[in-house]
């Protein structure tokens, strides 16, 4: 797709990068899709990312709800209103994204009850790459809505109120599912005498 | 049994980005073109199936004002005849003929915009319409003579 006739090329030197988004944000809700690109090129890392933890690392998985997370975004852009930055609105919408397939899931993940034993042997607690892997590989083990609790809560930062809003769940389901999560990977990282925080 | 703080901050480090190990850029490209396609294209057939149906409106009302001057009587078996009307009708009167045509190309035009936007009620009235006024000029045909 090319841009619409007679539109300005984004000029960008000089910008804040929130500038530089809203910027290219506001070429591509007037049909530019090369804008749009620069967009996607700039926040593809941090969307694929964040799918890519709630999908427990399925990769080809992630990289379909990376892309309809983008499309969605193309065709909500001409109403996004510029009230937060671009970066938010779209990390947002791709989170909504992966949670929406969560939520088309036939049988409830919660009871499907697979994480316990799928959860890898206790490793080191050094934080070295090898340590990294370790502990992907235990989020990736938990069910996909105690998964989602997890990486919303403790990987995204997000609050229990917003996360209990975005699964249609009870606040106190999802603190239960958050205690429940962070006690398998606690067995999975291995110490379980230690005191709890 | 929970997790320790260190544990908590090991979690929030893997906020990391991750780029996909492909690039999906051609592929949304395909696909926003694609959707940007589609409303053009059902605009086109809307934008031409209202013209040739406000066409075929004109071309139906000045083919009945010419049939009814002069006025000509009915009777009772002409009628009766224009129940039994064949789908591809063809006027006998040169003057019923250009009009009958304008109306049959647009109903086969709004049925085919209908077939891709079935539920909107602006080409339903349409259609409507332009089949009111076929029976309105077979009526007259036969009223006619």
């Amino acid at each position: 797709m090319q841009p619409a006739r007679g539109a300005p090329m984004v000029e960008l030197a000089g910008r804040a990068p929130a500038d530089e988004d809203a910027q290219l944000a506001r070429h591509a809700a007037r049909g530019d899709s090369r804008a749009f690109e620069a967009l996607y090129r700039r926040h593809s890392g941090r969307v694929h990312g964040a799918i890519l933890r709630l999908t427990g690392g399925r990769h080809a998985r992630a990289e379909e709800l990376t892309q309809e997370a983008f499309v969605r975004a193309w065709q909500k852009l001409p109403g996004f209103r510029f009230e937060s930055a671009f970066g938010t609105w779209l990390y947002r919408l791709a989170i909504n994204t992966a949670l929406m397939d969560l939520r088309s899931l036939k049988n409830d993940p919660v009871e499907q009850g697979v994480e316990e034993d799928a959860l890898p042997e206790p490793g080191a607690q050094p934080f070295c790459p090898a340590e990294r892997e370790e502990l992907e590989r235990a989020v990736a083990a938990l069910s996909p809505r105690t998964r989602a609790v997890l990486v919303l809560h403790d990987v995204e930062g997000w609050k229990h109120e917003e996360i209990a809003a975005e699964l249609s769940m009870a606040v106190g389901s999802s603190k239960a599912q958050l205690h429940r999560a962070r006690r398998l990977l606690r067995r999975a990282l291995g110490a379980t005498n230690d005191p709890a925080l | 049994m929970t997790l320790h703080f260190e544990d908590r901050q090991k979690l929030r480090a893997l906020a990391q980005p991750v780029e996909p190990q492909r690039d999906l850029w051609p592929a949304i490209a395909a696909r926003i073109e694609a959707q940007a396609r589609a409303p053009r294209r059902r605009m086109q057939w809307l934008a031409v199936a209202a013209s040739l149906a406000c066409a075929a409106v004109i071309a139906g009302a000045i083919g009945i004002r010419a049939l009814r001057s002069p006025p000509r009587a009915n009777s009772p078996a002409q009628i009766a005849a224009a129940a039994n009307i064949p789908v591809r009708w063809k006027p006998s009167d040169p003057r019923l003929r250009g009009a009958a045509v304008e109306l049959r190309a647009a109903q086969g035009e709004l049925q085919q915009a209908l077939a891709i936007a079935p539920n909107s009620p602006y080409l339903q009235r349409l259609l409507q319409n332009t089949e009111h006024q076929q029976s309105r000029l077979r009526r007259l045909e036969v009223g006619a003579g």
